[in-house]
């Protein structure tokens, strides 16, 4: 049933834009993940993920400013101000940026539409699920 | 001599090129003015006529430097010896003042002696005894006459109503324009 | 006396006005920055070392309020071992645990480790850093202040104001610092134990823990291990300067629009006097042209020093408002400056040229 689910999802969030970078949605990125027995979490990436491994994909959401002064930034299904604290942001509601340019002074809940190439994370636990190498907005 | 300016042309008999002094005559408005500027070359026209040697303008209204002193003033332009003719024209002593300070006479005097001590072969005088009395116009004249003995190349052109100066050089030749 | 010499006496001031000019565009151009500057990298310079703050549950901003500038009473009391747990977290590289709550004659005293130090570049300047309980350490001017030196007795009282109920224990000064943020100029820094023995507290606690992490995506996983632990509030203070930011971006980019707008005033003004200065010329331009003057050698006569005076005022109120406010004009301004200063020596030379 479950199985069922993620496939009607899957099918009504696989498409693809114009350019031809696929549009990626965040239910696609809300990937199951577990808990280590040191506290750190692991993703497991379903197969149906492997599409959109190391593919250039565009995708919405608001900026995260993780650190000012190296200019640092992640992506966040939601907006920070719509309480982070309260379970509403996990591991996989969040996606590391890695801008080809630098961009100037972003604002927090800035929402954004990013363009990049997707790396599925899966063995180092000091870094997000997901990271979009080249970001850069799209649009 | 036909000269054109930007939006009108004025016909004048030719111009006498020959030594000495020349008299420009005529009522108001025919040129007279535009031609001692044109032929000094701080007005722009085609067809001007040639003039070999440096000109001297004594405009009718000379401008000056209201913050310089009639001696700084003559210092900067004058040759060395302009003192000379001050003295003749009874200025000397008004060197030390500023143009504000001096009626249109001395003033007049005193444009006369810049005309006349800027190493010049060419004058051109622009009513240059207007604003003068009966003595000191005279003197004026002698400064010309004696002018042109030391400069017996030298050529003076000079646009006059004044009687007492056409009586002065009376020998002169007159243009009318 | 030649020309260019009597107009030094006249077109003196044009020195002043260039100054005032440079100034007034400079000073209008760069106080949003300085404002901008003051608000955002202070503040980002001291929240960039702490990743992440937890607190008992409140309000964020309270957190990082109280923690970091003790401006805000603590939201409460959090156990020891949650710092032990934060402690042993593998996404923590580091963990200062922060007591606080007392104050010694209306100043906060600080409850905290030795790693509290480093994190703000706070340097020993005398005796050692506080080892046991009741030992205190303070800033140098604050020392001064309260008249104490290593070896004098303070008392500490309970609350954040002076008029707390006194404690038994008396404190001790060990150390005098150098601190640089000014949230430590007026604090005095204990270790935990003199909060625990002066509460006789039954169960060892603190008010919050700073943490840095491994890595900054850390900061984006451990919210969600925070909201599954009870009664703690993690607060990151680097959101927390961007919400202010967000708060304050409207403001300067006012205040920047408003500057521009008064600096094209200003270099309207300095037009109109350039432009009065080459009419107040006239009559010294047409007696020059009379004698044989061409456009540039009048120009040099009568507003050569103008140039000079112009790249002296320049040159000047660079050198003024990088000693007031210590940077160099920003290439806006030196644009403006230089664009205005052009703008009104080729006015003069295209008038100079038509008369």
């Amino acid at each position: 049933m479950t199985n069922w689910a993620s496939v009607i999802l899957m099918a009504t969030s696989l498409h693809v834009s114009a350019w031809g970078q696929k549009v990626v949605s965040w239910d696609l990125l809300a990937v199951p993940y577990s808990t280590t027995s040191e506290g750190l979490y692991a993703p497991q990436f379903p197969s149906w993920l492997d599409r959109y491994k190391n593919q250039e994909v565009v995708l919405q959401g608001y900026l995260v400013p993780v650190d000012v002064a190296t200019k640092q930034y992640a992506l966040s299904r939601y907006a920070f101000s719509s309480c982070f604290f309260c379970g509403n942001a996990a591991p996989n509601t969040v996606v590391e940026l890695v801008f080809k340019d630098q961009p100037d002074h972003l604002v927090t809940d800035q929402f954004v539409v990013i363009k990049g190439i997707l790396i599925l994370n899966d063995n180092d636990p000091y870094r997000l699920f997901f990271i979009i190498q080249q970001a850069e907005f799209y649009g | 001599m036909i000269v054109t300016f930007e939006e009108h042309t004025i016909s004048y008999p030719s111009l006498d090129l020959s030594a000495g002094i020349h008299l420009i005559t005529g009522a108001s408005g025919t040129g007279k003015t535009t031609l001692l500027r044109v032929l000094h070359g701080v007005q722009q026209a085609n067809n001007k006529p040639a003039l070999e040697g440096l000109s001297a303008l004594m405009p009718q209204h000379p401008q000056w430097i209201e913050y310089a002193t009639m001696k700084e003033l003559l210092s900067m332009k004058a040759v060395d010896g302009f003192e000379e003719d001050a003295v003749a024209l009874g200025i000397e002593h008004l060197l030390h003042r500023f143009p504000h300070q001096l009626s249109i006479g001395q003033l007049q005097r005193f444009a006369l002696v810049l005309a006349l001590n800027q190493g010049a072969s060419i004058l051109l005088l622009d009513e240059p005894t207007s604003a003068l009395d009966d003595d000191w116009a005279e003197k004026a004249c002698e400064l010309l006459d004696l002018w042109l003995r030391a400069n017996p190349r030298g050529r003076i052109y000079a646009v006059t109503h004044d009687q007492r100066m056409k009586d002065s050089f009376n020998h002169a030749n007159t243009l009318t324009l | 006396m030649s020309l260019w010499l009597l107009q030094w006496k006249r077109k003196w001031a044009t020195l002043f006005i260039v100054c005032l000019l440079a100034f007034i565009t400079g000073v209008f151009i760069k106080a949003p920055r300085a404002l901008e500057h003051y608000i955002f990298h202070q503040w980002e310079e001291s929240a960039s070392q702490i990743d992440l703050i937890v607190g008992y549950k409140g309000s964020p901003i309270q957190i990082v309020a109280s923690t970091l500038y003790r401006l805000e009473n603590p939201t409460g009391n959090i156990p020891a071992a949650t710092y032990e747990f934060w402690r042993e977290h593998p996404l923590v590289e580091l963990a200062t645990p922060i007591a606080l709550g007392d104050n010694v004659q209306g100043h906060p005293l600080v409850g905290t480790d030795s790693s509290y130090y480093p994190w703000f570049g706070i340097l020993l300047k005398e005796g050692h850093f506080p080892s046991i309980s009741g030992e205190v350490v303070l800033d140098a001017a604050l020392a001064d202040q309260l008249k104490v030196g290593i070896g004098a007795s303070l008392t500490s009282a309970h609350g954040s104001d002076s008029r707390g109920e006194s404690h038994e224990h008396p404190l001790k000064v060990v150390g005098i610092l150098e601190a640089k943020r000014s949230a430590d100029q007026s604090a005095l820094f204990t270790v935990p134990q003199t909060y625990w023995t002066s509460h006789h507290s039954v169960e060892q606690s603190y008010t919050s823990v700073m943490l840095k992490l491994k890595s900054k995506a850390a900061m984006l996983i451990l919210p969600n291990i925070i909201s599954e632990r009870p009664d703690e509030q993690g607060a990151f203070p680097v959101f927390i300067f961007g919400q202010l930011q967000k708060q304050w971006q409207p403001t300067i980019d006012q205040s920047t629009r408003w500057s521009w707008i008064i600096a094209a005033g200003v270099i309207l003004l300095f037009i109109t006097y350039i432009s009065n200065m080459y009419h107040s010329e006239l009559n010294t331009i047409a007696f020059l042209r009379n004698h044989h003057g061409n456009t540039a050698s009048i120009f040099i006569q009568v507003f050569g020093n103008v140039v000079v005076l112009m790249l002296l005022g320049l040159f000047l109120s660079v050198m003024i408002i990088q000693g007031m406010i210590g940077v160099l004009p920003v290439v806006e301004e030196w644009t403006a400056m230089l664009l205005t200063v052009v703008l009104g020596l080729g006015l003069l030379w295209i008038k100079l040229r038509k008369s």
